[in-house]
């Protein structure tokens, strides 16, 4: 079988997003097989979802490790992409390609392809080219967030493409978060050890692929009589519009406000157009359904520290059997509310805001003692700005 | 400044380089020893960063000092960098010297190495691109701990600075072009932003230039990182991994005085549980000893009025970038120096005691746990900050001379 497919994540967030990709890769590939991991709840147009495969991502959040709890909705949307590309892998395909999917094809991804045939993994860097001068804080941003970009990933049926796939997976599923201290970026950091790491790896360096913020300025972009062009007079194929916010369409990214559309000296109309389309879209879809995940059996909402303690539990998590579960004895739930020491001794804040605590230096330098001379401060602390920071709901306020 | 001692003619050669400072004379004794040893072909250019080594077996190539690879505004390089930190700084530079001496190729190989094998095959393979890196793992790691492992490997850099080469082309001098501008300021180590001294900036270098070699044979670069995965077999003379004939061997973080730790870096691993390898370990602690006696380390670098450099004072130097040209020679302790801007009361600052000298408000800009504890250092927060640097400050940076001083005398505040 010689099968290629298109794979896409997507979120509530993103449906809006994924409706116009879609759409922009049928133009273009309506031999490819476009596969979606959704939740059930995440709706896609009628006319879109009649032209894709949906796999869907509850019953593979519930029986890998408890994603779903341990996951907030982003992360889980990650972390399940190398999950989607084996389960399409399995089925035949001979090349899959991940594309996130607040992407959009501007032309035909063929030339893109046929790379990804020639190897076992494809990988796309985020900037091709060295910045020329001493100012190193965007290479340095760069080296925190990875070399290559996790929005575009290109894997074959070949062994050693399963092997990065399972791995990959496995560190996602492990550890999907962002500290970039810590060497983690999502999923994308573990992608610098890629080529090393694995046989078969290419790198692609065709400036009119994953075309975004981080690197619009030295590969530009420009509207020609039949299509986008990249500055250097090639095609461009595949614009991404990582952190663009429909409604701030001059603001390309809030990942970094101080790139706009007219400083970033591209084509603005791209940008303008695509906000438009975005809005038309959401406007089309109307609201989106709860996450799936988002609540504690008793409604309150699951707060996303409360994600990462779990995490962080590792084996330990298991006596309590159902995280979201709230009703009788030694739930995970009553757990966090109970105070932070083994004899139960009231003057200690409960176990979540102890885990905040422990988790930032400021909060250390301003509280050293939580539980003695600063209490008062720290529950104050907790009551206000804390709650705010951290989206704690009240049942969980000391 | 150390002279050059002696100009070997690189015109069209394939040659070895390698840089110390006097303090590991040995080891860097040892390595040329190993090279003349094993792979008697390949001519050894060293850089001596901080003076002349002593002459030994394989060490009579040729020498170069830092005073000759065209660094910018030496004297603040070398302030910035003390000399171990200088050995891996003023890599790039000198294999840009070295390739516009006309060498054909440079094999730049890291002190803390052996080379037990002939680098011919190596150099044939440089022959054929223009930058060669060797990952730290040609694999994935498995195991207890392998995620946490491979995460250590994310922070410190995907390819080992230890063996890197260049051939002459355009290519490489663009390379190292940009390599030299990021380590000009950028050799530190701070793996929070991005930085593990020269070594995270190749991780780019795949995505950046053309002809990139990755080496990902087994045998090429053997270090703790990949040990016990990777097996080493002794057999008489040689040195296999994984069943191949091996290069280069390194011994980074060994300490010859404890024997049993495979590396510094890491409480991992005994030399009792990597198998043969230990025997290299053992034989890389011999020829370090036959080398020479261990040097006693050079006097650290003291400002013009004889107040060791507190290695903030680089730091904080560094992260000034080229605006710290600004104060010319960085010893000097006159009026517009680095120290004397250290020592004064940062800009905007009210006019009322204590004072935050510029000393305190950059490590305040350095510290986001600091940034958290206290917002506003010259304001709301002043009074708390100041406590701060008496009660833990000025000890976790250890500032006991005239820098600590004048913030004790100008802060009003009792030490």
């Amino acid at each position: 079988m010689t099968e290629r497919a298109i794979c896409l994540t997507v979120g509530r967030q993103f449906r809006a997003a994924a409706s116009l990709l879609i759409r922009s890769l049928r133009r273009h590939h309506p031999e490819v097989a476009i596969v979606v991991l959704a939740s059930r709840r995440v709706e896609l147009e009628r006319s879109i979802e009649d032209t894709v495969r949906r796999i869907d991502l509850e019953p593979i959040a519930q029986s890998r490790s408890g994603l779903g709890f341990r996951y907030g909705e982003r992360a889980l949307a990650i972390a399940l992409k190398p999950q989607l590309l084996l389960q399409v892998l399995e089925t035949g395909c001979s090349a899959a390609i991940h594309l996130d999917a607040d992407m959009l094809a501007l032309a035909p991804l063929d030339e893109l392809f046929a790379f990804v045939d020639r190897h076992a993994v494809t990988l796309t860097p985020h900037s091709l080219s060295p910045q020329p001068d001493s100012d190193n804080r965007r290479e340095l941003g760069l080296l925190r967030s990875g070399v290559f970009n996790g929005g575009v990933i290109g894997v074959t049926a070949r062994p050693a493409a399963v092997r990065f796939l399972e791995w990959w997976r496995d560190h996602l599923e492990g550890d999907c978060r962002l500290a970039p201290a810590e060497g983690l970026h999502d999923d994308q950091r573990w992608l610098d050890l890629v080529p090393g790491a694995f046989e078969g790896v290419g790198i692609c360096r065709d400036p009119g692929v994953n075309m975004a913020y981080w690197n619009l300025r030295e590969r530009g972009l420009v509207l020609a009589g039949d299509g986008w062009r990249t500055g250097d007079g090639g095609v461009a194929k595949l614009a991404h519009f990582s952190g663009f916010d429909a409604n701030r369409p001059d603001v390309v990214t809030r990942h970094d406000p101080t790139i706009t559309v007219d400083n970033l000296g591209v084509d603005p109309r791209l940008f303008r157009e695509y906000a438009n389309w975005l809005q038309q879209e959401k406007e089309s879809l109307g609201p989106a359904a709860e996450y799936e995940f988002e609540r504690f059996t008793n409604g309150v909402p699951i707060p996303a520290v409360a994600r990462e303690i779990f995490h962080r539990l590792g084996d330990g998590a298991s006596v309590f059997g159902d995280p979201f579960r709230t009703d009788g004895e030694s739930s995970y739930f009553d757990w966090l509310r109970a105070p932070a020491t083994a004899d139960g001794t009231e003057r200690f804040p409960s176990r979540l805001w102890i885990e905040i605590w422990n988790r930032r230096r400021d909060l250390q330098i301003a509280f050293p003692e939580p539980a003695g001379a600063q209490r008062e401060n720290f529950l104050h602390w907790a009551r206000t700005s804390g709650r705010t920071e951290h989206q704690i709901d009240p049942v969980f306020l000391p | 400044m150390a002279p050059t001692r002696q100009a070997m003619d690189v015109n069209g050669a394939e040659i070895a380089a390698t840089s110390s400072s006097v303090a590991t004379a040995a080891v860097a004794g040892a390595l040329a020893d190993s090279i003349r040893r094993k792979s008697a072909r390949t001519r050894l250019v060293t850089l001596e960063v901080d003076g002349a080594l002593p002459a030994g077996p394989g060490r009579d190539d040729s020498a170069l000092a830092l005073a000759d690879l065209g660094i910018p505004d030496l004297p603040a390089f070398r302030f910035r960098y003390p000399p171990p930190v200088a050995c891996y700084a003023s890599t790039p530079f000198l294999l840009r010297h070295l390739l516009r001496q006309g060498a054909r190729s440079v094999l730049f190989l890291k002190l803390e190495s052996l080379v037990v094998g002939d680098l011919a095959p190596l150099l044939s393979r440089l022959r054929q691109a223009t930058i060669l890196l060797t990952p730290h793992l040609v694999e994935p790691l498995s195991g207890p701990g392998a995620p946490e492992r491979e995460r250590e490997v994310l922070l410190a850099g995907t390819y080992n600075a230890g063996v890197v080469g260049v051939s002459a082309s355009a290519e490489a001098m663009r390379f190292l072009d940009w390599w030299c501008l990021r380590v000009e300021h950028g050799c530190l180590h701070d793996v929070a932003r991005g930085m593990h001294f020269e070594q995270r900036w190749l991780d780019l270098v795949p995505a950046y230039f053309e002809g990139v070699e990755i080496v990902r044979d087994p045998e090429v670069n053997v270090g703790h990182w990949s040990l016990p995965e990777r097996r080493v077999g002794i057999v008489g003379d040689r040195v296999l991994v994984d069943g191949r004939e091996a290069a280069v061997f390194r011994f980074s973080g060994y300490d010859p005085a404890v024997p049993e730790r495979v590396t510094r870096h890491s409480s991992r691993l005994t030399t009792g549980e990597i198998g043969e390898a230990a025997q290299l370990f053992e034989r890389y602690r011999r020829a370090v000893a036959a080398a020479g006696p261990a040097k006693a380390a050079a006097p650290s670098d003291r400002f013009a009025n004889g107040e060791p450099v507190p290695p903030i004072a680089r730091r904080i130097h560094l992260e000034l970038g080229p605006a710290a040209a600004q104060f010319g020679d960085p010893f000097s302790c006159d009026d517009a120096s680095f120290y004397s801007w250290l020592r004064s009361a940062a800009k905007n600052h009210p006019d009322e005691h204590p004072v935050v000298t510029n000393l305190w408000l950059e490590i305040w800009k350095l510290r986001a746990d600091l940034r958290g504890a206290f917002p506003s250092p010259l304001s709301a927060n002043r009074i708390p900050f100041v406590r701060w640097t008496f009660s833990s400050g000025r000890s976790e940076y250890g500032l006991t001379g005239g820098l600590a001083e004048s913030v004790a005398r100008r802060s009003g505040v009792p030490a």
